[in-house]
């Protein structure tokens, strides 16, 4: 007891110092499970200490220093977990928008899935399924998924097919694209899949 | 800064320690800043981080001194000539003198806090156009750290050793902008038009 109390704050101070390695690496680094974990122990060990505390306090005294000074490191605790997660959230929001929101392309990437906490999978699909209701509303005006760093030049657009991707609705009707094959097709039906690499763009 | 709550940058900052003088007895809180009593007694001297010393102050259980990267001394160099002074060398590594600064001067009395807030606002504005200028520059020479120091002046490159974490990324950004716009002149179609 006496060492983890003589540390209040160095268990929160390591997890944002993890965040701010993400944010200077520009990476997302694995969901620290662990280290939250430990903090939210600590957490309810100081709970406890601030109890007995308050348990033992005089009425008319009012609360004790070292009452105050608990509940402020269990502040503190709490406001670096919620930094942590919501940097985290932020990348990963990040992340989703920059593939196009395909977010199969995410889930199904070892690399990306073995960083996530089941959590953070769950916040992206449920993310994914709000924003593909409120795309639907006006998909045919407008969509939002598509990329706006780069404005398409042409409305068609030939592509080289990198990968099997089997049979895709276009407006020319449905095509199957095999790979080594090459199609003038569409921009707009077949970005994604651009995107996830099953297509190249032919320049 | 906005919505410091979540922001990073700001929850390191309070980790900066400061000097409290205890004024009451501190029953088992001995261990804060490395103590081994079991109590904290009157005239006790610790380092309490920030965000623990506001409650510990508020109270009025401690005074704390204005810590040494604000003392008179830096503040009359600040006022000498802004640029002279390394930021950098003030504070830790990974912690800025400005974040810092706000910090510190949130927890001041009215005044004082005037007062701190001048001094911060007149140096960064003292300090800015080196700034920008000296990324303006490296734009052209390309990404940062691309070698020998950009120049036979040794000033010029103490003044960036010194920049603070916040000038260093609006330097960053200036750089970074600036190759862009040059890029973006170059590739234009037609590569003639110009703007001027």
């Amino acid at each position: 007891m006496s060492t983890e109390t003589r540390q209040f704050g160095d268990l929160a101070t390591q997890l944002i110092m993890e965040s701010r390695r993400s944010t200077q690496t520009d990476t997302l680094l694995k969901y620290n499970d662990s280290l939250v974990r430990l903090l939210i122990r600590e957490q309810r060990d100081l709970e406890r200490a601030a109890e007995a505390l308050e348990a033992g306090m005089d009425e008319l005294q009012g609360p004790p220093p070292a009452l105050l000074i608990i509940q402020t490191a269990v502040s503190r605790n709490k406001r670096c977990l919620l930094a942590y997660h919501s940097h985290r959230i932020d990348r990963l929001r990040d992340l989703y928008w920059d593939v196009g929101g395909a977010l199969p392309h995410i889930l199904n990437n070892q690399g990306f899935r073995s960083k996530f906490s089941p959590h953070e999978v769950d916040y992206l699909r449920q993310y994914n399924s709000s924003l593909m209701e409120f795309r639907s509303e006006f998909s045919h005006e407008l969509d939002i998924t598509a990329s706006i760093t780069n404005p398409p030049k042409d409305l068609h657009v030939l592509v080289h097919v990198v990968k099997d991707c089997g049979v895709i609705q276009t407006e020319l009707g449905s095509i199957n694209f095999q790979k080594g094959q090459r199609f003038m097709v569409r921009r707009a039906d077949i970005e994604h899949l651009i995107i996830q690499g099953y297509l190249e763009e032919v320049s | 800064m906005d919505n410091d709550y979540f922001s990073i940058d700001a929850i390191l900052a309070e980790n900066q320690k400061v000097q409290c003088k205890f004024k009451q007895r501190i029953p088992e809180m001995g261990h804060l800043g490395g103590g081994s009593e079991r109590d904290i007694t009157p005239l006790n001297k610790r380092q309490i981080p920030i965000w623990l010393a506001y409650i510990i102050i508020y109270s009025d259980w401690a005074d704390f001194d204005i810590p040494q990267p604000f003392s008179n001394k830096v503040r009359n160099a600040l006022r000498a000539e802004p640029r002279s002074v390394r930021l950098s060398n003030l504070v830790g590594a990974g912690t800025g003198w400005y974040v810092f600064g706000k910090t510190i001067m949130d927890m001041l009395g009215d005044e004082q806090g005037v007062e701190m807030s001048e001094m911060l606002v007149t140096t960064f504005k003292g300090r800015l156009v080196d700034v920008i200028d000296q990324a303006q520059h490296f734009a052209a020479l390309g990404p940062v750290g691309g070698g020998g120091g950009g120049g036979i002046d040794s000033a010029p490159q103490m003044f960036r050793e010194g920049l603070d974490t916040t000038e260093r990324e609006l330097f960053v950004l200036a750089q970074e902008s600036a190759r862009r716009m040059k890029k973006w002149y170059e590739e234009s179609s037609g590569g003639t038009k110009r703007v001027a």
